[in-house]
């Protein structure tokens, strides 16, 4: 195998595919590492055409013995989809708060099982930290990043509707999922009792549609043990197959990257230093630029692992803000409540989509809250209950006849709330533990401040108002709340900014101190809005892309 | 089941300690004592005989076909906490002392209504309300009638015969209708 590239792409999920899309189509020969096993579309997808009755556990529950090993994996997978989730036992980190770093180490990472969820986020986040004083100011604003959000989703196709919401911009939809008769009635429920609330139809990385000859989505819901009529977007069904296609992608997996090495000389990094995952053999492969998209806390690990003459505490870290800031979405426990109505309605089908209630607090004047600043959406499902849920007294006949029919509508809403940069929230290396590949353990520190709390008792408030005033029974809100990580939008440990002397990244998402260096995953976020951000980052890579093709 | 596992639980439940077995919580220390002998395959005829009662055959099939026995065996073994399916043996256990004093005769020799009897006041016996219940659960987890009937209805409804029988089963919908009109006797999706 050849060890020199124009570009090396570290890591293959969301962006890392998009970085290899753009250079391999542009003509570069650009080298992909990824530090988990391969994995192939369509092929490794070894659970999506099972039925129920196919799993050990009917996919209700795992053996003990598998969940000995995956203690935070476990609320984030279950039996159909757990080998795209790590063994923590296997690749141990330090929780100094309680904090889940929900991961998955196989080529395609986390785009194989996230959410799908696609939301621009607007001048309303990219402005927030400079009006606010939290943070440091984002070097961007959104007329910079809206013509790659357009590019980003004429390629993978987000279903959505037209909603002319100054705080959640419009994408470029293909058809969007419809609600259903629960869902439509709180809409109408919701946008008459409340001025500023909407609720909609999530905006989803489902395809509604054939899109671009790569398949459509079959209305399974089982998007998350990969799905083999391309029904979705994840790297390894779209981006991957595009960059390997032309000619000019290697991929290699079961690399883990320890180290950039830099070039004290010439001021530039020059490679990678990589331990294979399986054999433990050491590599070094040689590139002009670097694209990390190993992971918030991935890539800032590397970094920071990443230690020269120049840069003693990591590679880049001049501003001492490496590792800082980590964010992910404060969410609630969650509130459900019972409608007794539309006994006469279902559906076909199972969708993949759900329910948003955009932000509609601190929007303007109008919408202040005197309890936090920023704000919070709240997703969720309408539909019936069915045997899984049903609490059923009877025994025997009366058991069947009431198991078989459909059951009561019910509808569930959780909230994801902007995170507040904060230096104390961070990750960095323990000096004398390490992994089997000898990199430092990551220790992970993160605690929820005021504001996060105030906002997550908000959601669980405001959720019991919207449902009751819409005429819901048996209304009610989960107590305990989820540890940080829940949410899986980890990011900020590498932020943008314009000053180098606080922040790590330039409005190109280069290194400031070292230029051909890009990180265009969750570190480079100055702020975290309250919108599912992969769509951002899926187009701060094709935006920093293009910007690194200028130079090659 | 070897001969001297099998005496003992033919000794234990029919034979001479019946009286003691009408107190409370001398039955309770019995079952413990017992449970911690007995395995989930000495118990097979119950257990399908109790799932049996709880999912009934009627115009459709009962739990039996849907291979309960293999499912709970499955779960007990790989599943289920000590303490859980020490639960689990005990109440199979009470059950069958309960058929012998009540009607004299083991449980799946008992008439269709017998067997609901003993269940239902199984399941009365409990708590019922709501928010006690939660509490229940939090501190104790599910009682024994709890677990047998969650196992037994989740084996039927996940079976491929309660999917594509019992419920509405539809592997690859295509399209999503997000609002249909369906009467009465419409079925539930088996799935989500």
């Amino acid at each position: 195998m050849k060890n020199k590239f124009d570009v090396i792409v570290i890591g293959s999920g969301i962006t890392g595919g998009w970085a290899a899309k753009e250079f391999t189509e542009a003509g570069k020969s650009t080298l992909v590492l990824e530090r988990g096993k391969d994995t192939v579309h369509g092929q490794d997808y070894p659970t999506a055409m099972m039925h129920p009755w196919d799993f050990k556990n009917r996919n209700l529950r795992m053996d003990r013995d598998v969940l000995k090993d995956i203690p935070v994996q476990k609320s984030h997978c279950d039996e159909s989809n757990r080998h795209f989730f790590v063994n923590d036992t296997h690749n141990p980190y330090i929780q100094e708060d309680p904090f889940k770093w929900i991961r998955g180490y196989q080529v395609g990472g986390r785009s194989l099982t996230w959410g799908r969820q696609c939301y621009r986020m607007s001048d309303l986040d990219f402005e927030a930290n400079k009006k606010d004083g939290h943070g440091i100011d984002w070097p961007i604003r959104y007329k910079d990043i809206e013509p790659w959000y357009e590019y980003v989703e004429n390629y993978i196709g987000i279903a959505g509707t037209k909603e002319s919401l100054s705080q959640l911009p419009d994408s470029k939809y293909i058809n969007g999922i419809p609600l259903n008769s629960i869902e439509n009635y709180l809409k109408n429920k919701i946008e008459n009792n409340f001025e500023h609330r909407k609720l909609i139809s999530s905006r989803m990385a489902n395809k509604t549609g054939d899109k671009n000859g790569k398949g459509s989505c079959m209305f399974r819901n089982r998007c998350s043990r990969g799905c083999p009529f391309g029904g979705y977007f994840s790297s390894v069904s779209s981006t991957l197959i595009d960059a390997k296609n032309t000619g000019n992608l290697t991929l290699r997996p079961n690399s883990v990257v320890t180290k950039i090495i830099y070039d004290e000389e010439t001021k530039k990094a020059i490679g990678v230093h990589v331990i294979d995952r399986i054999s433990k053999e050491s590599f070094d492969f040689y590139a002009k630029i670097i694209f990390l998209n190993a992971s918030t806390i991935g890539s800032a690990a590397i970094l920071l692992n990443s230690k020269s003459k120049s840069f003693p505490t990591g590679l880049g870290n001049s501003s001492g803000q490496l590792g800082k800031n980590l964010m992910d979405h404060a969410m609630n426990g969650g509130t459900k409540g019972e409608y007794k109505g539309f006994k006469d309605k279902y559906y076909k089908g199972r969708t993949p989509g759900s329910i948003y209630i955009p932000r509609f607090q601190n929007i303007n004047n109008e919408t202040k809250s005197e309890n936090f600043i920023r704000g919070y959406g709240l997703q969720g499902k309408g539909e019936r209950q069915n045997w899984i849920n049903k609490d059923i007294q009877a025994i025997g006949k009366e058991l069947k006849n009431e198991l078989r029919k459909p059951g009561t509508w019910q509808v569930a809403l959780i909230g994801r709330g902007e995170t507040l940069p904060q230096e104390k929230n961070r990750i960095e290396l323990a000096e004398d533990e390490h992994d089997q590949w000898g990199m430092p353990l990551i220790k992970i520190h993160f605690k929820y401040g005021p504001n996060e709390l105030a906002m997550i008792d908000s959601m669980k408030e405001e959720a019991e108002n919207m449902l009751l005033s819409a005429g819901f029974d048996n209304v009610y809100s989960y107590n305990s709340t989820p540890d940080p990580g829940s949410a899986v939008h980890e990011m900020g440990t590498a932020r943008m900014g314009k000053d180098p002397q606080t922040s790590v990244l330039n409005k190109h998402n280069q290194l400031h101190n070292v230029t051909n260096i890009y990180i265009t995953d969750g570190s480079c976020m100055t702020s975290s809005g309250c919108q599912n951000p992969s769509l951002t980052y899926m187009a701060l890579t094709v935006r920093a892309c293009k910007h690194a093709l200028k130079n090659l | 089941m070897n001969t001297n596992r099998r005496n003992f639980i033919k000794t234990t439940l029919l034979g001479t300690t019946g009286l003691f077995f009408s107190f409370y919580l001398g039955k309770k220390y019995f079952n413990s004592l017992a449970a911690s002998k007995i395995e989930i395959p000495d118990l097979k005829i119950i257990i399908i005989s109790i799932a049996d009662t709880i999912i009934p055959t009627d115009e459709t099939p009962g739990a039996e076909e849907s291979n309960i026995y293999e499912h709970i065996k499955y779960v007990s073994d790989n599943v289920l906490s000590d303490s859980e399916k020490s639960k689990l043996i005990a109440g199979l256990l009470e059950i069958i002392n309960i058929a012998d004093n009540q009607f004299g005769k083991p449980f799946q020799n008992c008439s269709s209504e017998q067997k609901l009897t003993i269940l239902y006041n199984l399941q009365a016996s409990s708590i019922k309300n709501k928010t006690l219940n939660k509490i229940r659960h939090k501190m104790f987890g599910k009682n024994f009638i709890e677990i047998m009937k969650s196992l037994t209805i989740e084996c039927y409804a996940t079976s491929e015969m309660g999917c594509k029988n019992f419920f509405q089963y539809d592997f690859i919908p295509v399209n999503y209708q997000p609002s249909i009109t369906i009467d009465e006797n419409h079925h539930a999706w088996a799935t989500k």
